[in-house]
């Protein structure tokens, strides 16, 4: 180990000294100097941000496995004397979490795989499928894409009222694949970049090769748009998972259990519970008017519902980062 | 390749195969999104009456020839014209809506430089190699992930329990000796109050910029690195390649960010409440005109949003 130091500061000095002959002592220490506190303040900057980031996520993690006893307890802080899974199963209880991770599992995925497919379809008819009158088609994907949703809201749950398809996956589904879903108008903009940006040599080679469009589109172009794919994929995916908007006008919480729905009415969810158990009404509400205690599962409900998304980003964290630099979205 | 047993040509081929392409999308766009919009359109020109189930359409017409004026039956609904008194009635004579809309975008407003600067200076130092810039990445993006409504709604009741697990007394006195002491410094009160607020709110600053930093992170790795070398040999410093290289070239980016977070807004923006809650309530017509009313302020802020950069982007093609 010594040894190892020292060989590193003959180096050091020899390379400074080969510097300051070449610059000058002045040029060289400052240039040194200016390194070093640059390099301290980013990683002040950088790791202070990750800390801002990385707090609350601890906190929920403490808070949920801690013991309700410990938590009010001031001498007890990060650690706490006695873990506890309590909150973590009275949360699973609650946001009834089995049946509404397999729920809303499913209707991500569907999403997903919907979207992919009428997106990048219809991106790859934007950029190189041209037609007359396609530039007014395109003006429409990015009208859809600044329309807030709320101004579309009752009518579209009309719509689907109409067809009965309310309370049911399906709606979430058909938005999804009629390309008017969480921000479809984006992820078709994304392809049709993507798209754009592929060579026309391919599409002539494909051709002289004996492929028709499809086959082009399916053979050619598809495997050479992977990174749009990923990106656009996890996108829809964690945006659907996250959603409330489009849940709640769309799927009625009694009938279907998704995990977002169930969190944001979780004193509900208590009182309901605490009936169930053969608690008085009024008892119920007064218990579940305590802030700690309804806090307190809240905050283990939200560790619930991040957790699968949390677990896939451990594994998919570096296709997510690389993936968007890779689209040229932006070139 | 044939078709009916004509042979078309190539380019045939590809008009056809776009407007296969095109269809689910096409049929989303005129059979949603347009007929959704018309009815939204109709619905806050009038107030909406529910037909019950088991009405006849003797007493459907009946109901309408009650009504008088200019009533029709339109996709399940009754509709009775009543011009722009929805607007009047959100403009002049709800008790919250000017306030609320006003706060929306006041928080458009203040958000849009604060995450736009964040977030380019947060690409920037992404995009330099140090030590655990992988660990920072992955950090970085997390609340991309996580950043949900009803994650937000959920710890907002847990206020509490933070308060509990952070010893709040502490924290809340540090900060506000330094408020104290920037007041002392010689800043007005206002300045100082929304600093504290941004700082305040770093947390939420944080976790909507995720995708404005990736598009940024994209914009700056996609510059042309001879640029920089050039500079480098005309002795410019990293100081002065950032302002005359990468600001440049980032600028277009600038434009499509902004543009983003204003979209990201939307379903936070707390309007959405109180169109929901009237929505719920079953009056649709308010609801509407209230969604119209704020479709036309955003679409007000993008145009001058728009209008403003194009005075400073820089586009490298032209």
């Amino acid at each position: 180990m010594i040894t190892k130091i020292r060989t590193y500061l003959r180096n050091e000095a020899h390379r400074f000294e080969r510097r300051v002959k070449a610059k000058g002592f002045k040029q060289e220490v400052s240039y040194r100097v200016t390194k070093i506190v640059v390099s301290i303040v980013r990683s002040f900057i950088v790791f202070g941000l990750c800390f801002v980031i990385l707090y609350p996520i601890l906190q929920m993690i403490v808070a949920a496995v801690t013991n309700p006893d410990d938590l009010s307890n001031p001498l007890v802080v990060w650690i706490p004397r006695q873990f506890s899974l309590e909150f973590i199963q009275f949360a699973a209880e609650i946001l009834d979490y089995r049946t509404g991770l397999i729920n809303t599992a499913i209707m991500s995925f569907g999403v997903m795989i919907l979207t992919l497919i009428t997106s990048s379809l219809a991106g790859y008819a934007f950029a190189k499928l041209k037609f007359k009158g396609i530039n007014i088609l395109f003006f429409f994907v990015l009208f859809t894409i600044v329309v807030p949703p709320q101004t579309i809201a009752m009518p579209l749950y009309m719509i689907f009222n109409r067809l009965g398809l309310t309370s049911t996956l399906s709606s979430v589904f058909i938005l999804a694949f009629l390309g008017m879903g969480i921000k479809s108008g984006i992820f078709i903009f994304i392809f049709r970049q993507v798209f754009r940006n592929l060579p026309k040599e391919l599409e002539e080679a494909a051709l002289i090769d004996g492929c028709g469009v499809f086959k082009t589109y399916y053979l050619v172009m598809l495997p050479n748009a992977s990174s749009a794919f990923i990106t656009v994929g996890l996108f829809s995916f964690v945006w659907q998972w996250n959603d409330v908007f489009y849940t709640r006008l769309l799927i009625a919480v009694e009938n279907l259990n998704i995990l977002a729905l169930n969190l944001t009415s979780v004193s509900t969810k208590l009182v309901y519970m605490l009936q169930k158990l053969g608690v008085d009404q009024t008892l119920a509400e007064g218990i579940s008017r305590n802030p700690l205690l309804v806090g307190t599962i809240a905050n283990t409900g939200a560790l619930l519902m991040m957790l699968p998304l949390l677990i896939g980003y451990l594994f998919v964290q570096r296709y997510f980062v690389e993936s968007v630099e890779r689209t040229g979205i932006v070139g | 390749m044939k078709l009916f047993g004509k042979r078309i040509t190539y380019k045939q081929e590809k008009v056809i195969f776009g407007i296969l392409f095109l269809s689910p999308w096409i049929i989303g766009l005129v059979f949603v999104f347009f007929s959704a919009i018309l009815d939204s359109l109709l619905y806050s020109l009038s107030t909406v009456h529910f037909i019950s189930g088991n009405a006849t359409d003797a007493e459907i017409s009946a109901f309408i020839e009650s009504l008088g004026g200019f009533a029709f039956k339109k996709s399940g609904v009754i509709l009775e014209w009543v011009g722009l008194d929805n607007f009047r009635y959100a403009l002049f004579e709800h008790g919250t809506f000017n306030r609320i809309l006003v706060d929306s975008v006041i928080e458009i407003g203040l958000n849009l430089p604060i995450i736009i600067i964040f977030s380019l200076l947060v690409a920037v130092m992404l995009n330099t190699r140090f030590k655990g810039n992988v660990f920072a990445r992955a950090v970085f993006f997390l609340p991309v992930i996580i950043a949900s409504d009803a994650i937000t709604t959920a710890l907002s009741q847990a206020t509490l329990l933070q308060d509990t697990m952070n010893n709040v007394e502490e924290s809340v006195f540090g900060n506000f000796e330094f408020q104290a002491f920037l007041l002392e410094a010689g800043l007005s009160q206002s300045i100082v109050t929304f600093l504290s607020n941004t700082v305040n709110q770093i947390f939420n600053v944080i976790s909507y910029s995720g995708v404005q930093i990736l598009i940024f992170l994209a914009g700056i790795q996609s510059i042309p690195s001879h640029l920089y070398e050039a500079a480098k040999i005309e002795g410019a410093n990293s100081y002065e390649s950032f302002w005359k290289i990468t600001m440049p070239m980032v600028s277009p980016h600038i434009l499509t960010v902004g543009i983003y977070t204003i979209i990201d807004g939307f379903v936070r923006a707390p309007i959405t409440e109180l169109i929901l809650s009237l929505k719920d309530n079953l009056l649709y017509g308010y609801s509407a005109s209230m969604a119209w009313i704020y479709f036309a302020i955003v679409i007000l802020i993008i145009g001058i949003f728009i209008g403003l950069m194009n005075r400073v982007v820089f586009y490298y093609d032209n």
